[in-house]
C-alpha cells in the first residue's frame, strides 16, 4: 500500500494511541482517508470500517423531509433580493415563479406551498426542462425529456390530448408505484398539510391506486424509500455483521 | 458537490436566475441541515433559513470556487447556529434557575436511537455525542466537504489543531460503535 507523505509531517502534531498491530502511520491514515470521503482500502481495521460506514451515511444520505423544507423560503428571499437588486435586466432569466405559471407562482411567493408542490408540479410536466431535469434528478421526478417520447406541450397537460405524430393518447401520469413514487409521496403530503385540493391531478390519482384507496396513501408513501438511497455507491452489507434490514 | 458546472450555476444564479439558485440551495441545505443539526443536537429551520437569507444577499458580491462557496455557506450558519446556541444558553439559564433543570445539549438516549439501526438521524446522533468541536470539524470535513484549511478558518484553529480534533472525534466513534454494540 502506498502512504501519502504529505501526511508525513503532521504526525508529529498528532497525539496517537498506538493499538497493537495496528501501525500508527497507517491508523492515521486511515482515518484521512476517511475525512476526505475517500473508500477505505482493504486491510482497515474492522472497527475504523464501521466509522467509515457511519461517515459515508452522513455524507450521502439522500435529502429526507426535513432537509426538503425551506426552499420556498430561500427562493422568495432570493426573489426579493434580485427583484430589487440593479442587476441589468437582460441579463435576468425568467423567474421561478414565472416559469411555474402564474397560479403556482402567485403561491410560491406568497410563501403557502413548499417544495413538495414543486414537485407536484413536476410531475404533471409543467416544469420547465431545466427544472423539470432537476426534479427527476432530486426527488425522482419524470424525466424532462424522456428519450424515445414526444416533448410534451400544453396539450399533454390535459387529460386527454394530441402528440406530435397526430395520435390521440390518454395521458397516464407518472408510475406511482415505480421510480416517481418517492416525489410523488412528497408532494402528496405537502399538498394535504397547505391545504390543496390536489386529488383530482392524474399523478394523485395513480399514487392513490397504487396505495390501494386514499386512506392507505400515507401508510403506502411510509415504506417508499428515497431514489437515490440505493444510488450512492454505499455498500448494502455491513461488514461488521449488523443487520442490514 | 456541483462540481465542474458549479462557476456556471454560480454565475447564472448571480445574474437573478432562480432555477439556479435552486440547484444551489439542493446542493448545500441537506448538508446544512445536518451541520446544524449536530452543532445545536436538533433541526432549527429559523438558522438554516437565516443562513439563506444572508447568503442570498451578499450572492451577487462573492467570487471564488466551490470549495470557498461551501466555506462561505458554512460560516454563514455558523454564526447564525452560534448565536442561536447563546440565545438558547440563556434560555436554559433562566428556565435551570426556575425549575433545576439541568440537562446537556444533547437528549441521554440518543445513543440508545442510533443503535437502533444507522440512519442519517442515529448517525447524526452518534457525531452529537462527540466534544463539540471534535463533531463540528468531521461535519465540516465530511458532511459539508470543506478541507483543513477551510475548517482551520472557520473555527479558529490553527489547521494541525483540527486535524488532531477530527482524528480523536473519529477514534472516539470507533469505540463507541464497538463499546456499544454497532459494530462487534
Amino acid at each position: 500500500m502506498s502512504e501519502p507523505g504529505a501526511l508525513e509531517g503532521d504526525m508529529a502534531a498528532n497525539f496517537l494511541t498506538p493499538v497493537p498491530g495496528d501501525s500508527p502511520y497507517q491508523r492515521d491514515y486511515h482515518l484521512e482517508v476517511m475525512l476526505s470521503g475517500q473508500p477505505l482500502p482493504e486491510n482497515a481495521s474492522t472497527e475504523l470500517r464501521g466509522v467509515g460506514e457511519l461517515l459515508a451515511t452522513l455524507r450521502e444520505a439522500p435529502m429526507d423531509r426535513l432537509e426538503s423544507r425551506g426552499q420556498v423560503g430561500a427562493l422568495n428571499a432570493f426573489h426579493k433580493t434580485f427583484a430589487s437588486s440593479e442587476l441589468p435586466r437582460r441579463r435576468r432569466p425568467a423567474r421561478l415563479s414565472a416559469l411555474l405559471g402564474a397560479r403556482v407562482g402567485a403561491a410560491l411567493a406568497a410563501g403557502a406551498i413548499s417544495f413538495g408542490a414543486i414537485g407536484a408540479a413536476a410531475y404533471t410536466g409543467v416544469l420547465p426542462a431545466g427544472l423539470q431535469d432537476l426534479a427527476h434528478n432530486t426527488i425522482g421526478a419524470p424525466a424532462a425529456h424522456p428519450v424515445g417520447r414526444t416533448v410534451p406541450d400544453k396539450a399533454a397537460l390535459q387529460t386527454t390530448g394530441q402528440t406530435a405524430d397526430g395520435a390521440t393518447r390518454t395521458a397516464v401520469g407518472p408510475d406511482a408505484a415505480g421510480f416517481a413514487a418517492f416525489g410523488l409521496c412528497t408532494a402528496w403530503e405537502n399538498a394535504k398539510t397547505n391545504g390543496q385540493a390536489a386529488d383530482n391531478s392524474i399523478a394523485f390519482r395513480n399514487l392513490v391506486t397504487a396505495a390501494g384507496g386514499a386512506d392507505n396513501v400515507i401508510a403506502y408513501c411510509a415504506k417508499i424509500p428515497h431514489p437515490g438511497a440505493t444510488a450512492t455507491g454505499k455498500p448494502t452489507s455491513h461488514p461488521t455483521g449488523k443487520p442490514t434490514s | 458537490m456541483i462540481g465542474e458546472e458549479f462557476s456556471s450555476v454560480l454565475a447564472r444564479a448571480q445574474s437573478g436566475d432562480e432555477a439556479a439558485f435552486a440547484r444551489l440551495w439542493l446542493d448545500v441545505n441537506p448538508a446544512l441541515v445536518r451541520y446544524v443539526r449536530v452543532v445545536l443536537g436538533e433541526v432549527d429551520e429559523d438558522v438554516a433559513a437565516e443562513t439563506w437569507v444572508t447568503v442570498v444577499r451578499g450572492l451577487a458580491r462573492f467570487r471564488g470556487d466551490e470549495m470557498a462557496w461551501r466555506g462561505w455557506v458554512f460560516t454563514t450558519a455558523r454564526r447564525r447556529a452560534v448565536d442561536e446556541g447563546r440565545r438558547r444558553t440563556r434560555r436554559r439559564t433562566a428556565l435551570a434557575s426556575e425549575s433545576g433543570d439541568s440537562r446537556g445539549r444533547h437528549a441521554p438516549d440518543s445513543a440508545l436511537t442510533a443503535l437502533e439501526s444507522l440512519d442519517t438521524e442515529a448517525a447524526l446522533a452518534l457525531v452529537a455525542r462527540l466534544a463539540p468541536l471534535q463533531a463540528e470539524v468531521i461535519v465540516l470535513r465530511v458532511i459539508a466537504g470543506l478541507d483543513v484549511e477551510s475548517v482551520a478558518r472557520m473555527v479558529g484553529r490553527r489547521p494541525g489543531a483540527v486535524r488532531v480534533a477530527a482524528h480523536r472525534g473519529l477514534r472516539r466513534l470507533a469505540e463507541i460503535l464497538v463499546t456499544e454494540g454497532v459494530t462487534q
